[in-house]
């Protein structure tokens, strides 16, 4: 679900409108962001799943026009944030309406230039948001066993208590966190470069 | 492209313990992701569907959960079609319809949350178990709340797809809660997909309330009449306890029921019934969707008249129907302006061919609602679907005659006010949305009143805090900057501009970047300023590197062509068009378009000012035939055109009559254009005085010059050096009728105008030949030899080829010569406008 650096960039190819494919998967990937930002911000769940449909609805019309993501000018985590800041703030103005109106948010979105994209809260949730991209790549890529030798020293298991518990030596339950370890950085640099592909 | 505090946020460069502390954070669970916040109380029903369960949330609320079973739902794809199912099936507000609170999808199943509704369904209420049952008319009661709800859900494009009792709840007062809507369409696509249409009870419940149709396979869309089909069947069983088709306990029994009988009538279950009540149920379960009630709305209506006594409108036609009740008749056809305006609102990117029938059939409801408007701003391309949808749809038999599209435009204008005077935002937009059309269409005074109504509401938009953005407004001024400059009003274009130039800046789209620069460029060369134009151009393009602007660099290249044209460089001109029309074609082979005519006339246009007049006929000919077959035969660039072929075929003494006639049709288009103040009519009027002028009718010709000058002055500024040209053609006339002293005063005044710049739209050789001539004529060959050198020592500065005007010249200058005795200069002279005119014979070799 993630994607390797050799494949054309998810973002890309929301370009085109009727890749299904690869709108689901930006679905799947973002979702938890979004809900996670909107709920961290004070968001009922329910209030977080509408901002999540307008977000996904508007960012759908917009990859078909001039408001799609432009790589050129700037980083996509500040243009999913400013689309994201914008859907909650229309969330709460106008609590009883449809979705906003897609020229003058998208147009806001773009044209203002005091929007705050260093968002702390934006900022953590993103890289929670990449931890748990790789972590879901690294169940696939490695066997059960390493996961949870990895999942028990996530849990704040010492070292050895590990190696005893799965009946080996504590190199070999180093080498796993370090194998693990190596594999998650190097899905996370591809991810964050796939977020910003070079021009 | 991560920096520095990337990297340490996202681990790189930790040591191993920190590192874990990070992912440990990072990976700590959502507390929200999962359904911690229900209590579940106790467990509904179990069913081919799913389960239903009884919980309370974290605030107290008693609420339904559904977890769905659907296979194909839980795939990536899935997530995306139910999502949006949902979201269309939140958006219904009616208190007969159960709202959701929450759909998601969790540990791969749908799950569905809304508030509990403490209900029985509507056979369990119509005989209960311990009390009466109720009555005929406790039921018709009943069923009318339900097809309001329906039709509500029907007016806002959502088709329940699955209605049957188990979907509805009556409540302690007699209400009834629709649930459920939009599921049965999930599920059964989810049912076909997964080719399980043989177990009887996933089809989507149960086969009883599926009309049949969909039972027999039928590949039409979802209908409103599935919804009609089902009511019916509800009804049929509350009134007579009793199903209109005997199924059995499989899928095929039921096929072959629905196949071999047609539906017992009610009366043989229930004989009280009265006979047009019957009727009316019979007609809702037609198996003919045809034969059924078109929509929910209709249905009820019927049940309305027979409460009231009244006549019901079910029976077949053939019936003779005697009786002392009234018949109603059925609605009009609704006015064109009111169609046009639900066709230009549409139903955005939820339309359904169904929705959009909905409102027609509805003819006392076509409100535009918030949303439909908000639909057409997020399709962002009103043009297409007008284009698509108006065109296609529209009846002539509603008006008589098919309507232009300017007329469209203008009837749908005058609505919206009244439809959205509380909400001028949404009024901008739509303002700005048609004027936009009307402009592309011509209709120029019908988009500078829509777009002026637009600038008006602006501050009370602000007011109200949902002004429109910067970019917004910027495209806005732009359009307008457009329109006045196709007026020729350039000092409203200089406001336009001032205007636009505030709102649009670095931060802006291309696109509005790329029009305002070019509206700078084209304003300089109207304000006369050609040479700063030609320098703005090239700066412009220097601008544009990158692939994706190939068209503006096309756009702008175009641009420099008749800026080089402008400033007497006519044979780059004629080369850069002649390569941009190439391009042009290339890029669409068997394609007209609009830029190629543009690019054609362009090349048409420098061909003669090069001097190569007449292979500039053809090109000048197919932009004409481009443009009329593109823009259709009101469009001012036809007019345009027309007068370029007018003016060629003046040059070449062609057919006054049809000359005319062209002149008269361009000046008729102008000002059906809502453009009779441009300066093309002055050109009209121009050419027009020469015709006249030609056949003799002096008098007239005076007139049409001094129209002519009117209008153009009033139009550019008297100091204008365009109007030079009409003194110049007023001084000819004056010639022929042998006013040389008022010829003289006339080229005095054109001389006058033409003395600071070089400018080409004028060709200072020509008024010094018409000088000459007159002269001439008057007896003063020495003055006419001065002028005639002068003549020539203009047109030797531009780069031509070869010039039949250059090799007259010489030729008449050396007539004269010879009439006063200057032998050698005759001599020189006669060899000159030998080698002009050979060179210009052939074409491509430079003279001398």
């Amino acid at each position: 679900m993630v994607s390797e650096p050799t494949r054309p960039s998810l973002l890309l190819r929301l370009h085109d409108a009727s890749d299904e494919e690869a709108w689901n998967e930006f679905d799947v990937t973002y979702r938890n962001l979004i809900l996670g930002y909107c709920r961290r911000r004070g968001l009922q769940l329910g209030d977080a799943e509408d901002v999540r449909q307008m977000v996904m609805m508007n960012l759908s019309k917009a990859a078909q026009g001039s408001f799609a993501y432009d790589p050129k000018r700037g980083r996509f985590r500040s243009y999913l944030a400013r689309i994201v800041q914008n859907a909650i703030r229309r969330q709460f103005s106008r609590p009883n309406q449809m979705p906003s109106r897609l020229a003058t948010e998208m147009n806001a979105v773009l044209a203002d230039p005091t929007e705050n994209a260093t968002d702390e809260l934006w900022e953590q949730e993103w890289v929670r948001h990449h931890f748990r991209l790789a972590m879901m790549q690294v169940r696939k890529d490695f066997e059960p066993r390493s996961v949870n030798i990895f999942e028990r020293l996530l849990d704040g298991s010492p070292v050895a208590a590990v190696a005893r518990e799965f009946d080996l030596s504590t190199q070999a339950v180093h080498k796993v966190k370090q194998r693990i370890r190596k594999r998650m950085e190097e899905l996370i640099h591809a991810q964050t470069k796939d977020e910003n592909p070079d021009v | 492209m991560s920096d520095s505090s990337d990297s340490s946020n996202l681990g790189f460069g930790l040591d191993d313990d920190a590192w874990l502390q990070q992912a440990r954070e990072a990976l700590s669970p959502d507390s929200w992701d999962n359904l911690g916040e229900y209590e579940i109380l106790n467990e509904v029903s179990r069913g081919g569907q799913g389960v239903v369960l009884r919980a309370r949330s974290s605030d107290g609320r008693i609420v339904a959960i559904k977890r769905l079973l659907a296979g194909t739902l839980t795939g990536v794809r899935g997530r995306l079609r139910f999502e949006r199912e949902m979201e269309i099936a939140a958006r219904l507000h009616h208190p007969s319809i159960v709202p959701l609170l929450r759909r998601d999808i969790v540990d791969r199943q749908p799950l569905l949350v809304m508030p509990w509704v403490e209900g029985l369904p509507p056979n369990r209420w119509a005989r209960p178990q311990d009390g009466p049952a109720r009555s005929q008319r406790q039921i018709l009661h009943l069923l009318l709340g339900i097809c309001e709800a329906i039709s509500h859900a029907h007016q806002r494009g959502v088709i329940h797809r699955d209605l049957k009792p188990s979907n509805i709840l009556v409540d302690a007062e007699g209400q009834p809660h629709v649930l459920d809507f939009g599921i049965g369409k999930l599920l059964q696509e989810d049912a076909e997909s997964a080719h399980d249409l043989t177990r009887t009870s996933e089809f989507v419940g149960s086969p009883t309330y599926a009309p049949p149709e969909r039972l027999l396979g039928s590949s039409a869309p979802t209908d409103v009449r599935d919804d009609v089909y089902s009511l019916g069947v509800l009804l049929y069983g509350l009134l007579a306890d009793a199903e209109p088709y005997p199924f059995g306990d499989t899928i095929a029994s039921a096929i072959l029921a629905l196949q071999e009988n047609d539906p017992t009538p009610i009366r043989k279950h229930a004989a009280h019934i009265d006979r047009d009540l019957a009727v009316v149920v019979h007609k809702a379960i037609a198996k003919e969707p045809s034969l059924r009630y078109a929509s929910v709305d209709a249905f009820a209506a019927d049940l309305q008249r027979f409460l009231h006594g009244e006549a019901v409108l079910a029976h077949p036609p053939s019936r003779w129907y005697r009786t002392q009740k009234y018949v109603r008749r059925f609605p009009v056809p609704i006015g064109l302006g009111a169609l046009s305006l639900v066709l230009i609102l549409g139903f955005g990117s939820y339309a359904s061919l169904q929705a959009k029938r909905l409102t027609v059939e509805r003819n006392d409801a076509i409100e535009a609602r918030s949303e439909a408007a908000e639909a057409v701003i997020r399709t962002q391309d009103a043009f297409g679907f007008l284009t698509q949808e108006v065109l296609a749809q529209l009846d002539p038999n509603l008006r008589g005659r098919v309507a232009s599209i300017p007329e469209i435009l203008r009837d749908a204008a005058v609505d919206i006010e009244s439809r959205f005077g509380q909400d001028p935002d949404l009024e901008i937009e739509i303002r700005m949305a048609i004027g936009r059309l009307q402009f592309l269409n011509g209709d120029f005074s019908g988009a500078s009143a829509q777009l002026d109504q637009a600038s008006a509401l602006i501050p009370h938009a602000e007011e109200l805090g949902v002004g429109p953005s910067a970019e917004c407004r910027g495209e806005l001024s732009l359009m307008q900057a457009e329109i006045h400059m196709l007026q020729a009003r350039f000092d409203e274009v200089a406001a336009d501009l001032t205007l636009a130039s505030q709102w649009i800046g670095e931060n802006s789209t291309y696109k509005n970047r790329h029009h305002l620069a070019r509206l700078r460029i084209r304003q300089a060369v109207n304000t006369a300023d050609a040479k700063h134009a030609e320098d703005l151009c090239r700066a412009h393009l220097n601008t544009l590197h990158l692939p994706e602007d190939a068209a503006e660099v096309w756009q702008t290249q175009l641009l420099l062509a008749s800026l080089l044209r402008t400033n007497g460089k006519a044979k780059d001109a004629a080369n850069l068009a002649q390569g941009l029309v190439e391009q042009a074609r290339q890029n669409h082979p068997n394609k007209n378009h609009l830029d190629l005519a543009d690019a054609t006339r362009e090349w048409a246009w420098s061909l003669f000012h090069a001097g190569s007049l007449r292979e500039a006929e053809a090109p000048m000919l197919e932009a004409l035939a481009m443009r009329r077959e593109l823009l259709g035969p009101i469009h001012p660039d036809v007019a345009q055109s027309l007068m370029d072929v007018a003016t060629w075929s003046q040059f070449f003494a062609r057919d006054a009559v049809e000359i005319t006639a062209k002149y008269e049709e361009a000046v008729n288009i102008l000002r059906s254009a809502g453009a009779e103040r441009h300066r093309l009519v002055a050109s009209a009027w121009n050419g027009l005085a020469n015709l006249a002028s030609d056949r003799g009718d002096f008098a007239r010709a005076d007139e049409l010059y001094l129209e002519a000058y009117a209008l153009l002055s009033e139009r550019l500024g008297e100091e204008h050096p365009l109007l030079a040209g009409i003194w110049m053609n007023r001084g000819q006339m004056q010639t022929q009728s042998t006013a040389y002293a008022a010829a003289r005063a006339s080229f005095g005044k054109a001389a006058a105008l033409l003395v600071d710049d070089y400018e080409a739209h004028v060709d200072h050789s020509a008024l010094y030949m018409a000088m000459a001539q007159n002269e001439e004529a008057d007896q003063n060959p020495e003055q006419a030899i001065l002028h005639y050198q002068s003549a020539i020592d203009f047109m030797l500065l531009k780069d031509l080829d070869g010039s039949i005007p250059l090799s007259n010249c010489f030729v008449w200058m050396g007539k004269l010569q010879q009439q006063l005795g200057q032998t050698e200069a005759a001599a020189s002279s006669a060899r000159e406008a030998q080698k002009w005119r050979d060179a210009a014979m052939r074409g491509h070799r430079h003279g001398g």
